[in-house]
């Protein structure tokens, strides 16, 4: 694990993206997603699962820099408690714009977040990748994942989920815009994941 | 099976600690299941949940597994999900709406009010099967506070209002909070499991002493962004310092009041949500500057715990609910709670800061709950301290409506609600079963 300080976090101090057209827009691609047909286009595939793997790997080596430059600026990390739920008015177990992903990396490299001590170990898979390319320069990705997070001395315990990563090129590299993770248990009572 | 009479509860609840037993004895924990959950008022649900006739949610009470029903008259009920045939629930759904509950086993359908419709094949039975007497098992006493909707198996018990006591006045400042006092659920809800007994998380509710050492990460990651270095954590850092109150009321019900500590503006003090901002303005745009600043507000919440034993916990704008599932298994489920009667800007606004303390706050508290778990399997170390602040005169701190009122870290609160339960777990009347 490197040491990440809040001085490395190159902070943002506003939330100006999440506006009610942005809302209906992620409500759309969310619609959107289920209606894709098999992807066919391997070259596609293979980039969206190279990306996929390094975000897997950044998050299981708790590397959170990293894992935040993987952002857009204006990026999304949501995991919905009602899939179908209208998020104006309803809460998500986790919906985060940059700032409170920013937030939320500050929190777990605190020497202070006690529920990651003593150290967790994280794991996780990436399945199951299809991926499209989309109007506007969009690329869509979609996965299965486990992810397994080991507090020594106690069990395992595993998260089930399915993942929707939207990818914008910024600066000719793919970013995630947003990720929705949709754990197969959304609805039931589950120790807290950390970070999906 | 043993009963409370076989326990020596001043031993095990004295005036200055409390023995490991009463959080980790298996036996004791189903003699609470009959005298603590059903044999006092306990929260089973809110109006707002099971809105038109036939609506129905389930829920668990103890160990019993209920279907709240509102029927064509509005008279809700909690009916035991157990067909009186052959035993099988008759609902799987967490909710929904439905005139019927028919079995799957064999067929026996009943109405919302719970009665047996009618059986499949009915000649098989003689002419005494009496079908009054077949319908699904009721919880005896249902009643509502302004929407939120409690049961006891108990005929001894008080009625509600008077269980409730000062903590419905409380209660009543917080449904008031919401325009209109039109405060709604359905909203969506976090469920979390922990390793442990129910009562950690009780006591840990009117606890203001962990905030500075169990939230440290919070706090230094509230810091963290904050210009000014002291922004609005310095009362999670002092509270003693910074005017929190805590009450504990007749019953076991108590009260945690950090409003005072949280300067001008709860909305301005909230960490920022996500599009806050843009919401916010917006607001301002459609009512005008005046009307959005104080709706705004009442946005976050209040800056409060109430808990009402022995499972509802309101804390800012959510209504926490404990379900123990084992002695050493406990879910937690949080209720988010929305304006009825508010734009729907305030309501955005609302979701995003409710998101803030289940990520941020709670995964701590629910790490030092196993914790204390850990701690409390070592049967050779007997004792819990709740001593914080029993050194103090009490009679000074009775305040104008006769309730115990101290600094928020004072355990007056952990003492009082044990005297209560002592009381629950040695009266008999909650350990008859219902009709
Ligand atoms: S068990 Fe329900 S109809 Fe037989
Ligand atoms: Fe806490």
């Amino acid at each position: 694990m490197k040491t990440l300080k809040p001085a490395d976090i190159d902070f943002t101090d506003s939330s100006d993206y999440l506006t009610d057209e942005f809302y209906q827009q992620l409500h759309l691609e969310r619609l959107q997603a289920r209606e894709f047909g098999p992807s066919t286009d391997l070259g596609i595939v293979n980039e969206c699962a190279a990306l996929l793997a390094y975000e897997a790997r950044c998050l299981d080596q708790r590397d959170y820099k990293a894992w935040l430059d993987l952002y857009t600026k204006d990026a999304i990390y949501w995991v919905p408690q009602d899939d179908d739920a209208d998020i104006r008015s309803y809460i998500n177990l986790m919906f985060d714009d940059r700032r409170r992903m920013e937030d939320r990396v500050l929190r777990l490299v605190s020497k202070f977040a006690h529920s990651l001590k003593p150290d967790r170990l994280f794991q996780r898979t990436v399945a199951n990748v299809e991926a499209w390319d989309m109007a506007g320069g969009r690329r869509r990705a979609l996965a299965s994942q486990v992810a397994y997070e080991y507090r020594r001395g106690h069990s395992v315990e595993h998260y089930v989920y399915r993942t929707d990563h939207t990818l914008r090129q910024v600066e000719g590299e793919w970013k995630i815009a947003v990720k929705r993770c949709m754990l197969i248990n959304m609805d039931a009572p589950v120790e807290p994941p950390t970070l999906l | 099976m043993k009963t409370g009479a076989d326990y020596d509860w001043d031993h095990l609840i004295q005036e200055r600690r409390v023995h490991r037993d009463v959080y980790t004895d298996p036996d004791l924990f189903e003699i609470e299941m009959r005298r603590i959950w059903g044999g006092v008022w306990t929260y089973l649900c809110h109006e707002s949940e099971i809105p038109e006739k036939n609506s129905f949610k389930r829920v668990t009470m103890g160990k019993r597994d209920l279907i709240v029903t509102r029927d064509k008259e509005g008279v809700i009920r909690a009916l035991y999900n157990r067909c009186a045939h052959r035993a099988s629930t008759v609902c799987q759904e967490h909710s929904g709406k439905s005139a019927t509950f028919v079995c799957p086993y064999h067929g026996w359908s009943y109405g919302v009010k719970g009665n047996l419709i009618g059986v499949p094949m009915p000649e098989g039975y003689g002419e005494d099967f009496d079908k009054s007497l077949l319908g699904l098992r009721q919880v005896p006493r249902v009643e509502s506070f302004k929407g939120f909707v409690f049961a006891t198996v108990n005929h001894a018990m008080p009625s509600l209002i008077d269980y409730l006591g000062i903590a419905g006045d409380v209660l009543t400042d917080f449904i008031n909070r919401a325009p209109n006092g039109k405060l709604e659920l359905g909203a969506g809800a976090w469920r979390n499991t922990y390793t442990g007994n129910w009562k950690l998380a009780w006591d840990n509710a009117a606890d203001m002493y962990h905030v500075p050492f169990a939230h440290r990460s919070l706090v230094e990651m509230t810091l963290a962004r904050s210009a000014d270095k002291d922004a609005g954590a310095s009362y999670a850092r002092k509270p003693d310092a910074a005017n929190i109150d805590s009450w504990s009321f007749e019953g076991g019900h108590t009260y945690l009041y950090h409003r005072p500590g949280m300067g001008p503006s709860i909305f301005e003090r909230a960490r920022p949500a996500p599009g806050t901002e843009i919401w916010a303005n917006q607001l301002r745009k459609n009512i005008g500057d005046a009307e959005a600043e104080e709706l705004l507000e009442r946005v976050p919440g209040q800056g409060m715990n109430l808990n009402i034993f022995p499972n509802l916990m309101i804390l800012a704008s959510q209504v926490q609910v404990i379900d123990p599932i084992t002695v050493d298994k406990t879910q937690l489920t949080w209720y988010a709670t929305s304006l009825a009667d508010a734009p729907d800007e305030a309501n955005v606004i609302r979701m995003r800061i409710a998101e803030d303390f289940p990520n941020f706050g709670e995964v701590d508290d629910l790490e030092m709950f196993r914790r204390c778990w850990d701690g409390l399997q070592m049967d050779e170390v007997e004792w819990l301290d709740c001593s914080r602040g029993a050194h103090l005169s009490l009679k000074d701190t009775i305040d104008e409506r006769g309730a115990i009122k101290a600094s928020g870290t004072n355990e007056h609160t952990v003492r009082g609600y044990l005297g209560a339960y002592k009381q629950y777990m040695q009266q008999d009347a909650g350990a008859k079963t219902a009709v």
